[in-house]
């Protein structure tokens, strides 16, 4: 097999690699800012639903936090 | 209450685009909501305690002033109207008419709607704008308002835009005094600030410059 063959085999298996990685890191890079220090300092509503109805129950505004987790 | 969504691209996840549902286009985004999920305020002032005491408040009183409105207070109604003008809620001709219709404002409610009328409409100048030379005349206009002592902006937003495009406009114009006073204005409020240092840097050394061309 000559070079070229083996220079596009390679970039096959490193794009699938690539791609299981990215997917499995993104549920993992999600975790991890779960983890955040600032999420422990405060009772933080983290599912919207949930914190709709809370407002209306208690009549406060939300006060939001619009972050990501898949790149830093 | 605190709510933090995490954009997290994962396929399927449940409010996924909750960030641009709500107007937001880059990270973080900071906004309060009514319980109805409204964005009633974004938080684009300094990321403080204090400031966001500020924003705090006014989205608390906007909750507040649009029960109140809602029960038939005139002077709530009037209120409430300058809270939707302040968070761009609806537009200065909007707000002239809906405060016509609801009512007398105090001195105080009327003090209030010039000022954010002024914010607004100096807003709305500025994000009509499409062009190069659109944004030269705009500034020069802001350069002309100050010279002439017109009351000056007092949203943050408001106030970068105003006096930035002016200080441009005094920089085209070689106004060496107007340029110095413009930059004085601006470092006064927003010179602590660590993402305007180079700004200033700039501004400084152009002063400098302006003034060497004028010898």
């Amino acid at each position: 097999m000559n070079l070229v063959k083996h220079a596009a085999l390679a970039a096959i298996w490193v794009a699938a690699l690539g791609s299981a990685a990215l997917a499995q890191t993104l549920e993992e890079k999600r975790d991890e800012k779960l983890k955040a220090a600032f999420l422990k300092k405060a009772d933080w509503f983290l599912d919207y639903d949930k914190a709709l109805e809370a407002a209306k129950k208690s009549g406060k505004p939300i006060f939001s936090f619009f972050t990501r987790s898949y790149s830093p | 209450m605190l709510f933090c969504h995490i954009t997290t691209q994962i396929q399927g996840e449940k409010h996924g685009d909750l960030l641009e549902q709500k107007g937001g286009n880059a990270f973080p985004f900071l906004a309060f909501m009514d319980a109805d999920g409204n964005v009633i305020a974004v938080h684009n002032e300094d990321r403080t305690a204090v400031e966001f005491a500020k924003t705090g408040e006014k989205a608390k009183s906007f909750v507040e002033a649009k029960v109140k409105a809602e029960k038939g207070d005139p002077s709530a109604k009037i209120d409430f109207i300058i809270l939707q003008l302040s968070f761009g809620q609806i537009k200065a001709d909007a707000a002239q008419k809906q405060i016509k219709e609801a009512g007398v404002p105090t001195k105080e409610q009327q003090a209030k709607v010039e000022a954010e009328l002024l914010n607004a409409s100096i807003m709305e100048t500025v994000k009509g704008v499409d062009s190069q030379e659109g944004m030269k005349a705009v500034a020069k206009k802001f350069y002309e308002m100050h010279k002439a002592g017109k009351p000056a902006p007092t949203s943050s937003q408001a106030v970068q835009a105003y006096f930035i495009l002016a200080l441009g406009a005094a920089d085209e114009l070689k106004d060496v005094e107007t340029f110095a006073a413009l930059l004085k204005i601006l470092k006064e409020k927003f010179g602590a600030l660590e993402g305007a240092q180079l700004f200033f840097k700039a501004k400084e050394k152009r002063l400098e410059e302006l003034k060497a061309e004028k010898k």
